[in-house]
């Protein structure tokens, strides 16, 4: 055994052309193995500090005008934007209770001493800067809402009722039906005595744990809306999310086995794609950047790509184990026949990945470079540090054995794919595909730009943040689609009359747009306060020429509506919804009403507020979507081009692919899924993974042509050699992505389903169109080829 | 032909796309900037509501005028300013006024088809700048001749408060308009009145061609704001105002008598019912009641929210609308009242029957419904 074994070893050395990345690998094996080691460890220890982080500057297109803009004033506007609702509602009876009052003031207590709010700003009955007034013949005359002698008495809640009434703050901080009362809790961004920033995902914990655990009951339901919220559950979901790598790998690892049947070499790319990960963790950890809920996605996709390449090697050296080589010589002959042909393949999935560079979302530049990182890291690890394990490990009998009985089958399968070289049913194949594609071409026109969802579309339709804003705004008057104007003058100016005038006009201009519910503004607050001076007579409801009656209309104006220097006056704009037609509008009546009132004094500048910034991020989109095909395509067919050097083989791979992505958009238009900053990505991550399949496939048909097979012959060919690792690899794939499909974030799960569709869909598009388009565009045997 | 006929069609889409780009307004003003048409002018603040039969004609906010007859199928008219509209008074069913902000007055002479201004802030400055120097030479004549230094001293204080809105004159000159008409009140085609802030009182008896200064035609020397003029079934007119300003005019408008009145808060309005007694009413829920015009009673009404304009109901009761959506009916006779909230809340400005149950409610929510609940189910208070 030992002897025939040196024998086969030798035969390595003289009938292999072994190159020089080979004897640098296997020359040094050990010091590799330590190399390895060593950066693993390094790596590892990096790797193990990575958080996710939701911040939401990365998340939105930070170079487009409109973001400039916003940032330009984000502290201005922060005052007005930054804040957690907190609603308390009884399920029994009304708010107008003793014990509901005294939970109450506990609850408000309670808030104000968590780190990071606001004390001063925040409000609700219970605190003192909530007040009545009213006019009387003497003039105003107010108080705290909480009547001064509040004892929970029948007739204390009676004049805490009147309070409320004549306070204004129904539908504002008491619920229109009285039975929930909300805390407005404005938040520091920047914590004034450590200077430290505000730890979102802190904060919405210990709302959790000291506010929403400590007070609900049957009876009492805690609601918690706010942009703190959004990203501290975004972030417990990324945690969440976190935790399905392992399921992942679990049914990873089960698969192999089941591929393999070698629970050695199973564990041996389970181990060296896990390393992968942790190296592109490390890196991105040293290189500054972080992990955000968008490019989550890369350790599960390096870990499927890294487990795909990896079982080719495997099931190279397992048949070169069946052929008689020893653990080292089948390794060697492993990495010699593959590591061109993987290169290849990772290179294209490179390229696929930096197209994503095109869309200028922080987010997803951060995803393309760690998903550039993460396969120039397979490259090493499961190129490179998997033939040498498994040169010392080897793989087990029972593998070598599984396989030798399995290669003897001609599999029923392939016979069935086969079929598809025969003109019929390549005519059948062509001509469904074909008529699929001209529907999704149909379906796809519905495809919407942006989110379509109500409330936090971050967040699942279900989740607890959603149901929490879909109850406060049933019970409130407040719309959660705000989009903010900028009016933006010189110092001092922003409450001269010409421009609160121009301002009230633009108002009433917005206020006119469907789709827009209400509109809020100094210019609206200066006219109530016209009225408020002049005994509440509507009559006086207008802006006046006079600055000192200006000036005394606006004097009880909510802060944040005009900046610190009096330079910018936000107006508020809030929306029905957020479709991608409602921003459309609002942003071409901005401009519209800017071209009709041009003036040298005011501008107004677009945009801030959630829906201002889902309307600058749906435009980088929509001019990013076309672009990126383009790119992603344009890579795709060069890179074919190049390996086959023949436009009709091109067309066979790259037209299945065309048909996925048609696919995939009509899937989306029929899930009501929009193109956005998550599924954007996941068309080119679709494609330029999908090529493989069809690189694999028609390379080794090729290889069946050129020595003078027929097409049938050919492609049972290319299916015996690379079938099952195509069907393998785009298993590996689906599952690695499929679990998202349960992420508790809705963009997650988007692009989970879309890329677990696209992957299977690439997968059977290959192996049923290849061949199908091949018969139908004449592809023959190259008869001359026999002879060389 | 057919080609004629294309060009033609091509004329005439060109000329319309034309037509529908307006011209860009620099320096936007208000006063004179033509009224935006808006897809939701009745959901803007309206101010005022004239009925005429079947037909309605609402003013409010950015100079809007719409009418209608169904509320939910209005139209709104072209209207050269794009001021705040507070008040509409019609003389018969083609002359109609309408007062604004920044001094304008509107007049239709097609039943409120078309539009136009008689009157801008400019010129109201003007006329009241030329009396406010009339009457400095006035008193300054008078205090000369002052017949003791007890009258003198009289007039000199007078003098010094005319001395403060002259400066007050002078300063508008460069801030621009800044007065409120606040009620418009026309007894024929040619004489009519015009009231608004500040003790605003103008004049015309041809027909708003010529305008004169009445300010001192009530004693108001310090100024408070006119709200309301009422035409009595005599032909006597009632003038409301701030700080329970009440006066009484029997020559329509030419000269006028201050009345006791019975409260010192404002007064934001006054209606005839069908027995010919006044009813005034105004901040926190006051109402009151005269027989004669002089000696008033008051309502007891239950509610501190200011009212804000009242009508009679076909039945002859009076409803009164004010504040957070309150509708006060009240039969005259017996005093007995019924209290109603419209579900919005909303300040209300004006109340209008269309048929025996349907109210139309106006004010900062704009135009509104009202079903008054049926007899039986009435909720009283």
């Amino acid at each position: 055994m030992n002897e025939s074994n040196n024998k086969k070893f030798d035969l390595v050395e003289i009938h292999g052309h072994s190159g020089r990345f080979e004897k640098i690998l296997f020359n040094f094996r050990l010091p590799w193995l330590l190399f390895f080691a060593v950066i693993t460890a390094f790596l590892f220890y990096h790797a193990a500090q990575v958080r996710p982080d939701a911040s939401l500057q990365k998340m939105i297109p930070g170079n487009h005008e409109f973001i400039q803009n916003f940032f330009k004033y984000s502290d201005d506007l922060a005052a007005m934007g930054n804040a957690v609702r907190i609603s308390v509602e009884t399920t029994e009876g009304d708010i107008f209770t003793p014990e509901y009052q005294d939970l109450l003031r506990e609850i408000t207590d309670e808030i104000s001493f968590l780190n990071g709010v606001n004390r001063s700003g925040m409000r609700s009955i219970w605190t003192p800067n909530v007040r009545w007034s009213e006019v009387t013949e003497e003039g105003f005359v107010g108080g705290p809402v909480i009547p001064q002698n509040y004892d929970g008495t029948e007739e204390s809640l009676e004049q805490l009722q009147q309070n409320i009434l004549r306070s204004g703050t129904v539908g504002d901080l008491v619920a229109n039906n009285f039975r929930s009362a909300l805390i407005y809790v404005p938040l520091n961004e920047i914590d004034p005595e450590t200077g430290e920033s505000l730890d979102y995902h802190q904060f919405s914990q210990q709302l959790e744990a000291q506010i929403r655990a400590r007070y609900e009951t049957d009876t009492i339901k805690i609601q918690i809306v706010g942009f703190a919220k959004v990203i501290g559950d975004l972030i417990d979901g990324a945690l969440l999310v976190g935790g399905f790598f392992f399921l992942a790998m679990l049914i990873t690892f089960a698969m192999l086995f089941a591929y393999s049947r070698c629970v050695r070499s199973s564990v041996v790319v389970l181990l060296c794609s896990g390393i992968a990960v942790i190296w592109q963790l490390g890196i991105i950890k040293l290189i500054g950047s972080g992990i955000n809920p968008y490019s989550m996605l890369v350790p599960f996709l390096v870990f499927a790509i890294g487990v795909s390449h990896g079982v080719q090697i495997i099931n190279a050296v397992i048949a070169n184990r069946v052929e008689g080589y020893d653990n080292l010589g089948a390794s060697r002959i492993a990495f010699r026949g593959l590591y061109v042909a993987g290169l290849t393949a990772l290179i294209s999935d490179a390229v696929g990945f930096t197209t994503l560079m095109v869309i200028d979302v922080a987010v997803i530049k951060e995803l393309a470079i760690a998903a550039s990182i993460g396969v120039a890291v397979i490259v090493l690890t499961n190129l490179g540090l998997l033939p040498i394990l498994t040169s010392y490990i080897g793989v087990s009998p029972r593998g070598v054995r599984y396989l030798e009985k399995v290669q003897k089958q001609d599999h029923p399968i392939f016979q069935l794919f086969d079929r598809f070289t025969q003109p019929k049913w390549a005519i059948g194949a062509v001509l469904i595909a074909g008529l699929m594609a001209t529907w999704g071409i149909y379906k796809a026109q519905d495809l919407q730009i942006g989110d379509l969802d109500t409330g936090a579309p971050e967040l699942r339709a279900d989740s607890r943040y959603n149901l929490d804003n879909a109850f406060q705004v049933a019970n409130y008057s407040a719309s959660t689609d705000i989009f903010v104007v900028m009016a933006e003058t010189a110092p001092g100016a922003c409450i001269h009359y010409e421009n609160m005038a121009l301002m009230d006009r633009f108002q009433w201009h917005m206020e006119n747009v469907p789709g827009v519910q209400a509109v809020r503004s100094i210019a609206y607050v200066s006219k109530l306060g016209m009225a408020g001076i002049n005994e509440g007579n509507l009559k006086w409801s207008s802006i006046n020429r006079d600055n000192f009656v200006m000036n005394a209309s606006i004097s009880q104006a909510p802060s944040g509506l005009i900046n610190g220097d009096c330079s910018m006056a936000p107006v508020i704009i809030y929306l029905n919804d957020h479709k991608a037609d409602t921003l459309n509008r609002v942003v071409d009546e901005v401009r519209a009403f800017s071209a009709a009132f041009p003036s040298d004094d005011l501008d107004f500048l677009l945009a801030a507020g959630n829906a201002g910034i889902e309307a600058a991020t749906n435009k980088v989109i929509e001019d990013a979507q076309f672009r990126m095909l383009l790119w992603v395509y344009g890579v795709v067919i060069v890179l074919c081009l190049i390996t086959f050097r023949s436009i009709r083989t091109v067309l066979c791979i790259v037209l299945p692919l065309m048909f996925t992505t048609i696919m995939s958009q009509a899937l989306m238009s029929m899930l009501g899924i929009g193109i956005k900053v998550a599924t954007l990505p996941v068309i080119a991550l679709g494609v330029g993974i999908g090529v493989d399949y069809g690189i694999y496939i028609y390379s080794k048909m090729q290889e069946a042509l050129k020595q003078g097979m027929d097409l049938t012959e050919s492609y049972l060919y290319a299916l015996s050699k690379t079938g099952k690792a195509v069907g393998f690899t785009g298993l590996t794939l689906a599952i690695g992505v499929a679990t998202w499909i349960w992420s508790p974030i809705k963009f997650q799960a988007d692009m989970g389903l879309l890329l677990t569709f696209m992957f299977i869909w690439n997968m059977l598009g290959a192996l049923i169109l290849i061949p199908a388009l091949a018969r139908l565009f004449g592809v023959k045997p190259k008869k001359k080829a026999v002879g060389l | 032909m057919k080609r004629i006929a294309i060009a033609g069609i091509l004329a005439s889409v060109l000329a319309t796309a034309y037509a529908s780009a307006p011209e860009p307004i620099e320096n936007y003003d208000p006063l004179h900037t033509p009224a935006p048409q808006a897809q939701r002018a009745d959901r803007g603040l309206i101010t005022g509501i004239l009925q005429q039969g079947e037909q309605f004609i609402a003013v409010g906010g950015f100079g809007t005028i719409i009418e209608f007859s169904d509320p939910g199928q209005w139209q709104q008219r072209d209207v050269p300013t794009s001021v705040l509209l507070t008040a509409i008074n019609a003389i018969d069913d083609q002359h109609i006024w309408v007062s604004g902000h920044d001094g304008v007055l509107l007049q239709s002479t097609d039943g409120g088809q078309t539009w136009q201004m008689r009157l801008d802030g400019h010129q109201l400055l003007e006329l009241e700048y030329e009396w406010l120097q009339m009457r400095q030479a006035e008193l300054e004549e008078a205090i000369e001749n002052a017949e003791d230094e007890f009258e003198a001293e009289e007039l000199e204080f007078e003098l010094d408060e005319l001395f403060f809105h002259i400066g007050g004159a002078e300063i508008q000159f460069d801030v621009g308009p800044t007065k409120p008409f606040l009620d418009v009140h026309f007894f024929n085609r040619d004489v009519g009145l015009a009231v608004g802030a500040y003790g605003t009182i103008l004049r015309t008896t041809d027909g708003g061609a010529n305008w004169s200064v009445k300010n001192g035609a009530i004693d108001n020397i310090v100024g408070n704001h006119i709200n309301k003029l009422v035409e009595g079934p005599n032909g006597e007119l009632i003038l409301v105002g701030e700080a329970g300003l009440l006066a009484r005019s029997d020559d329509q408008g030419e000269t006028f008598e201050m009345l006791d009145s019975p409260y010192h808060g404002s007064l934001f309005g006054a209606l005839f019912d069908n027995q010919g007694q006044l009813w005034i009413y105004g901040l926190r829920g006051n109402v009151f009641v005269s027989n004669d015009g002089y000696d008033f009673e008051q309502v007891e009404t239950n509610t501190r929210y200011n009212l804000n304009a009242g009508t009679l109901l076909n039945d002859g009761r009076v409803v009164l609308a004010g504040h957070s959506g309150t509708l006060l009916v009240i039969d005259p006779a017996t005093r007995a009242l019924l209290r109603f909230e419209h579900e919005s809340s909303s300040p209300l400005a004006g109340v209008r029957q269309t048929s025996d149950h349907q109210l139309i409610l106006i004010g900062r929510s704009g135009l509104l419904t009202f079903t008054l609940p049926a007899v039986t189910a009435m909720r009283g208070n």
